[in-house]
């Protein structure tokens, strides 16, 4: 929340969320500039030095995330959340502790062994860094920035955080309360309840990429410190964490204070189970709003692969040309440009985890960075919903004024079907793979991005050489595979709508939702 | 660095930057919202958008493409006191990025169907913004603080001037607006810088000045004289406080005393589209408020602009903490600073802090070229150039001075959300008055 002057802007300026997107080219150091380490107790070291200015940037990962809010009961006991063999289960609500793990990452600078709060803020911010946390479905992601004579101290900060949290009373009854009243907020915004309830729809109410990673505030509300305190000792482990450090510092200075650090935490791996998802259903999640609301947000889709699904770059491929190249590809043209019916529309692919990013790998044994086999798995065309491990989705987002909902239907459905019949132009076609990897410098300008990316490569295992491969990939994209692939996503399965804000129309055509 | 104005008047920056292979093109007009006349509000935010629609060269869509096939993150804004086209892409493209801009400053057709598409989608993109009670009661504020100003109207504008704008008036207000002589452009990236510029001057130099058939005044907003209140009622559920004051515009003295005012009150800010959040608890406010549970949230914001600005304040309440409560909280955080120099090493970390967010934001081409394109427009380079020093140089009575200059009774505005299901029982601002007068 900041007091900016809205600036409007042509194009809508949305994060994207779950984009795995990863460039081909590290400015002009060269991939060959990376040093890759694993140290004996399982954390993985990555080190790119850039002299260009005297900031370090240091992204990194604990392999633990709202996987695993299910598996701390409300009593404060851990279940086993490792059934042996078995990283999928049955489940049908959403756990009762939901948004345990963005809790528990939230608290860890506000109380450790050697920095209480204040201590913290004083080590943090008179140096003018920055350092935050924060939980995804299946990590808990750090990130701190600071001027390089400052980078041993934010590694010891972050060391002790990570390791030895406090979780004082008072820190965790205050950061409670506000974390209630921001979810209150969230849940009256049409956009991020559509959004919500698109998911819940996809993957249903007790996955977690079904239900918030910050929980809700009912269930907020019922997280106590033994709860935090239990997550932590749970599921904080070493094996498998990931430390990329890009910036103005040696590989060698920077792992030898890694090891220093880090060296003496021991730990086993996580499993990262996941429950079976429901069969996809057309249907669709309605609310309106009586008053205060002025324009409705919308999402449709359904069910997508994951990163080492054999369809997934030919669905990236398929999914820049329907809503992202350009003004937002073929649905911005259409809803926007000839309909002039919304400001922001377009399309969007969110990937979770492979199945082997489920099953537990001990790291202290495994410190070769070559790909997992699945990423290079050649054939394979059941839709993902066949085996009702549902790990990504592929939908439309718009916004729109409420009398426009039908015809905003009508007009998406209609674009999915004309990829899923027609073959793409081969103009169109190649424009969107120029796009795809001419765009890629950008994303590794600043150490920031280089991080990110070098963070997902390592916990996706894409591989050491994923980069170099990435434009070869996008270019192997036939005309052919993205009307296959439309027609097996878009038009195969059967589709799920989620539409908020007020006077919603009684009447909508969802009909269309059951597909061709 | 090489920096130039060409004969048409257009000033052009360019400055290489040898880190990645990536470079940014920058095209500034000096035409913002605030020069908007009544009836016409919106109309530069409007154009913007037209320039997307297409000229003969590059037809409906095709700027999208090629920009697109290139590689290029791009895209426009508008603000209260400028207008940004900009094109960060690989640096072998920069050519394309040139060229196109060259072309759409004088070229855009405004064809009646595009404009009419455009009107929906811009209402359509009102109206999600105001879906966000905060939203609201920013407009409110800025509404009663700006009385005569261009500050006071939205920059998308008026609903019932969108309904009304017609496409000549509009493509009138293009033709007046996009000169040479209103625009700085700037490049920063992977090449040479002279190649640059003489590819810059090719493309731009033949485009013919433009004198105004009605010149712009520089409207002067008179002295605030009284306190200004106004409440909100909805339906988000999280209450809000909102204050701003009349400060001073960017080339002013006092610009950089209240940068450090509020870095000291709720931590050092990017500044501009560039900046990104650090951490910021060891602050004033959030000591005040945050700490004490009167509220989850508190912050101030301070931005450079061309003319006189606000200082904004707010809060967004705990449960159950009346209005009042929260109002209180924030102006006594003033009154401390009114009437007693913050400590040295309070100071130090606001600078330091300050000029490490300035650093950091200024790693990429793009926000270099931003940055080198909005110092040009608001003060000139040396104000850019200057901007570490004279944080340096900011005393602990230069804070003190400027929070009992600016940050008084008569020259504040006052902003309460207050969600509907909540009492407004003995919480009016006149029961307030008698409860606080100073």
């Amino acid at each position: 929340m900041n007091m900016r002057i809205p600036v409007p802007s042509r194009r809508p300026m949305r994060a994207k969320r779950g984009s795995l997107e990863t460039p081909p080219r590290f400015g002009h150091s060269g991939p060959q500039n990376i040093i890759r380490t694993v140290l004996p107790n399982g954390i993985i070291v990555l080190v790119r030095e850039n002299f260009s200015a005297p900031v370090v940037c240091i992204e990194g990962a604990i392999r633990c995330g709202s996987v695993h809010d299910a598996w701390i009961r409300i009593d404060g006991l851990a279940m086993s959340p490792h059934p042996p063999g078995k990283p999928l289960h049955e489940a049908k609500a959403t756990p009762e502790l939901a948004g345990l793990a963005d809790f528990t990452a939230s608290m860890l600078s506000r109380g450790s062994r050697r920095f209480t709060k204040d201590a913290f803020d004083l080590a943090v911010e008179d140096v003018g860094a920055s350092l935050g946390l924060a939980a995804d479905p299946h990590l808990t992601n750090f990130g701190a920035t600071s001027l390089a004579e400052d980078f041993p101290s934010m590694l010891e900060v972050l060391a002790d955080i990570l390791r030895f949290p406090t979780f004082p009373p008072d820190q965790v009854a205050r950061l409670s309360k506000r974390r209630q009243v921001f979810l209150q907020e969230r849940d009256h915004d049409p956009g991020q309840w559509a959004a919500d309830r698109f998911a819940q729809g996809i993957y249903g109410p007790a996955h977690p990429y079904g239900y918030p990673v910050s929980g809700r505030a009912e269930q907020v509300a019922q997280i106590d410190r033994t709860h935090l305190q239990q997550f932590h000792q749970s599921f904080f482990t070493p094996n498998g964490a990931i430390l990329v450090v890009t910036g103005a510092v040696t590989h060698t200075e920077a792992l030898n204070r890694i090891e220093a650090m880090f060296g003496d935490w021991q730990g086993t791996p996580n499993v990262h189970p996941l429950p079976i998802t429901p069969p996809l259903a057309a249907d669709a999640d309605v609310r309106t709003f009586a008053q205060g609301k002025q324009q409705c947000d919308l999402i449709i889709g359904t069910g997508a692969p994951h990163a080492h699904h054999p369809d997934y770059y030919a669905v990236r491929v398929a999914n820049t040309i329907l809503g992202q190249f350009g003004l937002m590809g073929r649905l911005g043209e259409r809803l926007r440009e000839e309909m002039g019916i919304a400001y922001y529309v377009g399309s969007q692919v969110d990937t979770g985890a492979a199945q082997h990013l489920l099953e537990p790998v001990d790291w202290t044994r495994q410190p070769d960075p070559t790909p997992h086999p699945a990423a290079t798995e050649s054939v394979n065309t059941e839709p993902v919903s066949a085996d009702r491990q549902i790990r990504g989705s592929w939908h439309a987002v718009l916004g729109t004024n409420p009398e426009h909902i039908p015809a905003a239907i009508e007009a998406v459905v209609e674009e999915f079907r004309r990829l899923g019949e027609h073959h793409v132009d081969p103009q169109e076609l190649d424009d969107a793979q120029s796009y795809m990897t001419g765009i890629l410098p950008l994303a590794l300008e600043t150490n920031g991005g280089v991080a990110a990316t070098l963070l997902n490569i390592e916990w996706q295992q894409l591989g050491a050489d994923h980069l170099a491969r990435y434009q070869e990939r996008i270019y192997a994209v036939t005309a052919e595979d993205v009307r296959r692939v439309a027609q097996t996503y878009l038009c195969g399965q059967p589709l799920r709508l989620a539409v908020a804000g007020p006077a919603i129309p009684e009447k909508l055509p969802l009909h269309l939702l059951e597909n061709v | 660095m090489l920096r130039t104005r060409l004969k048409n008047g257009l000033r052009v920056i360019v400055q290489e930057s040898r880190a990645a292979p990536v470079a940014a093109f920058f095209v500034f007009y000096q035409i913002g919202s605030r020069q908007e006349p009544p009836g016409y509000t919106g109309a530069g935010h409007w154009v913007e958008h037209m320039l997307f629609r297409g000229t003969a060269q590059f037809p409906p869509g095709e700027f999208d493409r090629i920009m697109a096939r290139s590689g290029a993150v791009f895209n426009a804004l508008t603000s209260p006191d400028w207008t940004l086209y900009y094109e960060t892409l690989p640096a072998h493209q920069l050519s394309l990025a040139i060229e196109a801009e060259s072309d759409r400053m004088i070229n855009a057709i405004f064809a009646p169907q595009d404009f009419e598409a455009e009107r929906s989608v811009i209402l359509t993109e009102l109206e999600g913004a105001e879906n966000s009670a905060y939203w609201l009661l920013m407009d409110e504020v800025r509404a009663i603080a700006y009385q005569v100003h261009g500050y006071h109207h939205p920059t998308i504008g008026w609903r019932d001037d969108l309904l009304q704008m017609t496409r000549d008036a509009l493509y009138g207000y293009y033709r007046q607006a996009y000169t040479p002589g209103e625009a700085v452009i700037v490049a920063v990236g992977d090449f040479s810088a002279q190649a640059a510029l003489d590819q810059i001057e090719a493309a731009f130099g033949h485009i013919p000045p433009v004198e105004r058939l009605t010149p712009l005044r520089r409207v002067v907003e008179p002295p605030q004289r009284v306190e200004r209140r106004v409440i909100l009622h909805g339906t988000d559920p999280t209450a809000h406080v909102v204050i701003a004051f009349h400060t001073v515009a960017a080339d002013h003295a006092d610009f950089f005393p209240l940068v450090i005012m509020d870095a000291i009150l709720s931590g050092a800010k990017g500044m501009g589209l560039f900046g990104g959040g650090i951490n910021s608890r060891r602050t004033r406010l959030n000591h005040a408020l945050v700490e004490t549970e009167i509220a989850v949230y508190a912050g101030t914001w301070f931005e450079p602009t061309l003319d006189p600005g606000l200082f904004w304040l707010n809060a967004a309440h705990s449960p159950e903490i009346p209005h009042a409560t929260v109002e209180e909280a924030l102006l006594r955080e003033i009154e401390r600073l009114q009437n007693e120099p913050a400590a040295a090493d309070e100071l130090a970390r606001a600078v330091k802090q300050t000029r490490a967010q300035f650093a950091y934001g200024r790693e990429s081409v793009s926000a270099q070229a931003y940055w080198l394109g909005f110092s040009e427009l608001v003060a000139d380079s040396a104000w850019l150039e200057g901007w570490d020093d004279a944080l340096a140089q900011v005393t602990a009575a230069d804070v003190q001075r400027v929070a009992q200059t600016y940050f008084r009774r008569e020259n504040r505005n006052i902003g309460w959300y207050v969600p509907e299901a909540e009492q407004l029982e003995n919480e009016t601002p006149e029961a307030d008055e008698q409860a606080k007068a100073p």
